[in-house]
């Protein structure tokens, strides 16, 4: 079974490009603009990672990252952004927080995205493995 | 007896002798009424036992005649002047006709002497006259024969100079006014001039100043006096102008004062004939246009102007004629070398006694330092607002770039799919016109503003600043909620200035609403044909202390350091005031604010 990934972003070109990038590296890929979208999406579904756009129009993705944190089957976050640098404080916090596992900054490499899934597909299962042990 | 004429009445001027009986009143009566017949007949009348005495005295003679009696008239060339009446003791001797021509002799001489005597009185009486209107009259008179001796001076010039009639008339006239006097003013030669021209001559002025007396000014004048074909004697006439003088004196330093006032001002201060033709122009108005005066004779104030201002000036200038004043117009001049001067005008209609308008007064500023920097300051406030506006286009750009790049590395991973190349060039494609649309508008509202003005479509205006400010809203998590007005509508102005205050007004209310919200934007035209622009955010309100002060330049609640720096709403004011519109705000605390923007509607049919 593919791994599932959960690509969060208002714009519809972003969306488009990781779809693509996940898919061709076999992902199974479901996208979303809204916070709203996630919400019912993770109503009866589990990711191994989502992609995070960190200012979606009703909710901030740092925010959506730690709402998922709160959920038992939690995805690892991976948050996109054109907006925050890596250096950001509020990225740094997210970091150590654990809210996400890592930022990419818009515009980004395919390599970046292939790596970044596989680190986050990895701390899913370690998860999965500690919270069954 | 003599006949007072205008009432008729006799009176006895003289008598001679002792009274003819006791009862003095009754002889008086009877004298009167003997002489009244006298006059009546214009006879003489002998009254004695063997003359008849005339029907008419019997009633009043009867019984009282005791004496013989005479009465003859007074008489001057035909003119019965009175009544001489002669009478003797009781039983003397009558009068006979003998007396009675005698009588009448004395009578025509006393007539003769009375005649003289009357004329004598007349005589002295015109004189006297003539002297009350001398002396009546309000200026100094002289007369001055032809020898330059004073003949005669009235009241007001002895009071003037302080001298009396005898120091004064028979005197030199050098004597009586000053040497230097006569010299400065060369009275001989003109006195001469008017012996023996016989005309009038207009003196001039002259100051007089007697012992211990201030200095006044006269106006003189010599009159000839003709007598029949000669002239004997010339009359000095001064009139005392010193109180004219001085209120001239007075007008004149108001003038003078008022003269440099114009000359020192900064400002043009120029004024106008009925036609806008220009009549004085001051040198401020020379030192700022390098117009000289003399090269503007007869030039109205609208040739000067520019060609797109001079229809305004000559409205200005028909307002004035019609009598209504201009505050603060703006019009713009040329100067000589051809550059161009915004001026603001204030004018007013000078009006004469009956309100005539005549001409006009017009006081111009220059506004070219000022607008420059009212230019830079609405260009600092659109550099803060780019600064806050920074993140949202660093967001809005980094998307297609994203789109670009994710495009371009999976074309050089060699796809196979020619369908999926095909919209990875597209997608390449696409993304670059975004991103240099962005940067275009970016630009666009970056630029110092362009002197253009036009008639805007107002929705096109709002949807170009919201594609500016998109990812702003985004980012902020600003929900945008826009009611177009049906068939759009066209404002007059300038629309890099007009969008300036719509992306204040915008990220105001972004501001406003820290943890997101609405923001609705809904144009409407008004039935007085003013297009409401009005931007509601559900932000955290507006306390009332601080509304009054919201215009304010530097009115900020933000922390320093922030990219706020407090302009955007003073300069938002002042553009929507440059568009003769205005900003109105109303505001609850926790329930949001509203900022209402009104400018006029464009007219005509060019609407868009």
């Amino acid at each position: 079974m593919k791994p599932e990934v959960l690509v969060v972003d208002d714009e519809p070109g972003v969306c488009w490009a990781l779809e693509n990038v996940l898919t061709r590296s076999g992902f199974e890929v479901t996208t979303a603009y809204t916070g709203e979208e996630v919400v019912f999406l993770l109503e009866d579904h589990t990711y191994e990672v989502a992609f995070v756009d960190a200012k979606l129009p009703d909710i901030d993705g740092m925010q959506l990252a730690s709402e998922m944190a709160r959920l038992d089957a939690r995805p690892a976050v991976v948050l996109i952004s054109g907006y925050y640098y890596g250096e950001d404080r509020a990225v740094q916090g997210g970091l150590e927080a654990g809210l996400i596992i890592g930022f990419i900054a818009k515009p980004f490499s395919l390599e970046e995205v292939r790596e970044m899934v596989k680190v986050g597909v990895d701390v899913s299962q370690q998860r999965k493995v500690a919270i069954r042990t | 007896m003599v006949l007072d004429t205008p009432a008729g009445a006799l009176l006895l001027k003289a008598a001679l002798g002792p009274p003819r009986c006791e009862n003095e009143n009754a002889g008086d009566a009877l004298d009167e009424a003997i002489g009244r017949w006298v006059l009546k007949h214009r006879r003489p009348l002998l009254l004695c036992p063997d003359e008849e005495t005339p029907a008419s005295l019997v009633a009043s003679v009867r019984g009282a005649i005791v004496a013989p009696f005479v009465s003859v008239p007074i008489v001057f060339a035909g003119e019965m002047l009175g009544v001489m009446n002669l009478a003797r003791e009781e039983n003397g001797n009558p009068f006979d006709h003998a007396h009675l021509q005698l009588a009448s002799i004395a009578g025509l001489q006393v007539g003769a002497f009375l005649h003289l005597s009357r004329l004598d009185d007349r005589l002295a009486e015109r004189e006297r006259f003539i002297t009350r209107i001398l002396e009546s009259i309000p200026s100094s008179l002289l007369v001055v024969d032809a020898r330059l001796r004073v003949v005669s001076a009235n009241r007001n010039f002895l009071d003037k100079t302080r001298r009396t009639k005898k120091a004064t008339e028979g005197r030199k006239l050098a004597d009586i006014l000053s040497p230097a006097l006569i010299e400065q003013t060369r009275m001989v030669d003109k006195v001469k001039e008017a012996f023996s021209t016989g005309r009038t001559i207009e003196g001039g002025k002259v100051a007089y100043r007697a012992p211990n007396l201030p200095t006044h000014v006269y106006f003189y004048r010599l009159i000839p006096i003709p007598a029949g074909d000669d002239v004997q004697e010339i009359m000095l006439l001064m009139d005392d102008v010193t109180e004219q003088e001085k209120v001239g004196a007075d007008a004149k330093r108001a003038e003078r004062h008022l003269a440099s006032v114009v000359e020192c001002a900064n400002d043009f201060v120029i004024s106008l004939d009925r036609e806008g033709r220009l009549v004085s122009w001051n040198p401020a108005a020379e030192r700022v246009s390098g117009w000289s005066f003399d090269k503007l004779q007869g030039k109205t104030l609208a040739e000067l102007c520019t060609a797109e201002d001079r229809d305004a000036m000559v409205h200005m200038i028909q307002r004035l004629a019609a009598g209504s004043g201009v505050q603060g117009r703006r019009v713009r001049l040329v100067t000589s070398n051809g550059r161009e001067l915004t001026i603001a005008w204030s004018c007013s209609p000078m009006c004469d006694d009956q309100g005539t308008v005549v001409g006009m007064v017009a006081v111009g500023r220059d506004l070219t330092e000022q607008l420059q920097l009212e230019q830079q300051l609405i260009q600092s406030d659109k550099m803060a607002s780019l600064g806050v506006m920074a993140g949202g286009i660093a967001h809005e750009l980094r998307n297609p770039l994203a789109l670009i790049a994710v495009s371009a590395q999976l074309l050089l991973e060699k796809q196979d799919d020619p369908e999926f190349r095909e919209s990875c060039l597209e997608r390449i494609n696409a993304s670059t016109k975004r991103a240099s649309l962005i940067i275009e508008n970016l630009l666009k509202f970056a630029r110092p503003q362009a002197d253009k003005v036009g008639q805007i479509s107002v929705c096109d205006l709002l949807d170009d600043t919201f594609l500016l400010l998109s990812d702003q809203l985004v980012l902020q998590k600003v929900r945008l909620r826009r009611k177009r007005c049906a068939g759009g509508v066209t404002v007059p102005g300038n629309p890099d200035l007009l969008q300036q205050v719509f992306a204040n007004l915008v990220l105001n209310a972004c501001n406003a609403m820290p943890r997101g919200g609405d923001l609705r934007v809904s144009t409407s035209v008004g039935e007085d044909r003013k297009v409401r622009i009005s931007f509601q955010d559900s932000g955290e309100g507006i306390p009332p202390d601080n509304l009054p002060r919201l215009f304010d330049p530097f009115f900020t609640t933000k922390p320093p350091g922030g990219s706020f720096v407090g302009l955007g709403l003073s300069i938002s004011y002042s553009i929507i005031k440059q568009h003769f519109g205005s900003i109105e705000v109303q505001s609850r605390v926790g329930k949001g604010s509203t900022f209402t923007v009104s400018l006029p509607q464009s007219r005509g049919v060019h609407e868009a």
